[in-house]
């Protein structure tokens, strides 16, 4: 198979398998719920991860909190968030992870719902944040990149603009993690959330980062066992924790960390096949594309045949072998804004080559010659 | 011709489609995960079907579907479409629906169904 759907799910990385095999193998206890060995080891598996992951994201450690993913982690933000201002700021480009309980939200507590517009160019219109953004916002939610056009946001320029009027900048870091690097410090936001299988990781293992000031107004999204531990942390990770996912959630991010310092060749492959797939795309006259600028664009390309319903090609690439995603994403908004019926979207990651670059070429080709004759 | 090319005729050229002089019932139908959308136009007289009709978008499957039961569907009682199902939809289109496609193979019929029951 030509796997181009990294954006739905990445495969598991061998080592990360292998690191959560020998964790199960090796005496399964619950952290922080036993005197014996077992328990101890747990403990000390998820305080490693803890720190593997708040290394990773140039996080404190006592931000970092572990989920089942960012959907979890932006509903909890939204659930359990307070704040007296009057609005609440979103973009064209968020997921229905944080579009529907942050308007679920506001719907039920009366704040304002803002959202920055994308542009024809499909980047964030930032004159727009400039105006939207004001004294009486609460909090600015975006993402890092737009799980359908691909598009790399300015987040660090939004949270100048929110801190400047101080309101809180939360980030959804889903699409990023596994091929940029994300930086907590350096993006300047004050919550994050992604999810470990869009990273080589196992499904059911995700984190939110979140700073103490946000801390301090977000309330626990879950009550139970576990939330009265030492750590900043347990107040959050009510019940018990995934710990052989987060073992390896943090090995995922140990293996994508070490590729990065050692070589820099894996990202910079899928980074070049991407501009192959693009460029090859765009000379293609049947082809429509719904892409950003290249400074602007990461490992995701939405397209669409003229004339064609996106889940006609999705499932006739399928079909013969290729794998994509079509329809609006989980992102409806946004997706709609492109095409009424959504689009295909082909996403690469680390082992894609220019050599699967062809061959998904040839088999739209095929695709495009059975739908348009 | 081949089924292949059999669903793209119907997918292309749909039978009954437009929107007639006269009719009973119409009625709006939304795949909302895919953004198939067709409106229904059913006219009925002593509990039998005599006429449908449809406008709307959508993928190849949906619309080959609804434009097969158009014409499967004129002269049938109430009570035989509302036993009709997936089965009977592939039948018509000759060609099997992944679980994914379900849905938009579906609609039309489910649709039709719905009137029927009211």
């Amino acid at each position: 198979m030509i796997y181009f759907d990294h954006a739905a799910t990445t495969p598991i990385d061998e080592e990360v398998l292998l690191s959560m095999m020998e964790y199960e193998r090796g005496g399964r206890g619950n952290p922080g719920r036993g005197l014996h060995a077992f328990a101890q080891r747990a403990n000390d598996a998820v305080f490693l991860a803890r720190q593997a992951v708040a290394r990773f994201v140039s996080a404190e450690v006592d931000d970092v909190i572990f989920t089942k993913g960012t959907t979890e982690s932006c509903n909890l933000v939204a659930r359990g968030f307070a704040s007296t201002r009057k609005n609440i700021v979103l973009t064209a480009f968020d997921h229905h992870a944080t579009l529907f309980p942050w308007t679920k939200k506001a719907q039920e507590e009366g704040f304002e719902v803002r959202v920055i517009p994308a542009k024809e160019d499909w980047t964030l219109d930032f004159e727009a944040a400039a105006r939207l953004i004001d004294v009486d916002t609460a909090i600015v939610i975006a993402p890092h990149v737009s799980n359908v056009t691909g598009t790399i946001l300015p987040i660090a320029e939004l949270g100048v603009l929110a801190h400047a009027v101080g309101a809180f900048l939360f980030v959804d870091a889903a699409q990023s993690v596994g091929h940029l690097p994300v930086s907590v410090r350096d993006l300047g936001c004050d919550g994050l959330a992604f999810s470990g299988h869009k990273m080589y990781g196992p499904m059911g293992a995700g984190v939110l980062v979140m700073n103490e000031k946000l801390r301090a107004l977000v309330d626990p999204l879950l009550l139970g066992g576990g939330m009265f531990g030492d750590e900043q942390s347990a107040k959050y990770e009510a019940g018990t924790l995934n710990v052989t996912g987060i073992v390896g959630l943090a090995k995922a991010c140990e293996m994508i960390e070490g590729r990065r310092v050692r070589n820099e060749r894996g990202m910079a492959v899928e980074t070049h096949s991407m501009r192959l797939l693009n460029d090859a795309l765009s000379d293609r006259p049947a082809v429509e594309l719904f892409v950003p600028p290249v400074e602007a664009r990461s490992s995701i390309v939405s397209f669409g045949v003229r004339g064609v319903h996106a889940h006609d090609v999705a499932q006739s690439l399928a079909d013969r072998g290729v794998a994509v995603r079509a329809g609006y994403h989980c992102a409806e908004p946004l997706a709609k804004l492109c095409r009424a019926d959504g689009t295909v979207r082909a996403s690469l990651g680390k082992s894609n080559t220019k050599e699967d670059v062809a061959g998904f070429l040839r088999t739209l080709d095929e695709v495009i010659a059975l739908w348009t004759t | 011709m081949d089924n292949l090319a059999f669903l793209l005729d119907h997918a292309r050229n749909p039978r009954n489609f437009g929107v007639p002089s006269d009719f009973d019932v119409r009625e709006d139908i939304k795949n909302a995960l895919c953004g198939d959308e067709l409106t229904l136009y059913v006219s009925v007289s002593d509990d039998v079907v005599t006429e449908v009709a449809f406008t709307g978008a959508g993928c190849a499957v949906c619309l080959a579907s609804m434009s097969r039961l158009t014409q499967e569907v004129r002269g049938r009682k109430l009570a035989e479409i509302a036993q009709w199902g997936l089965a009977e939809v592939e039948r018509w289109i000759r060609t099997p629906v992944s679980p994914m496609r379900v849905k938009c193979a579906l609609l039309g019929l489910n649709g039709l169904q719905n009137i029927c029951l009211k």
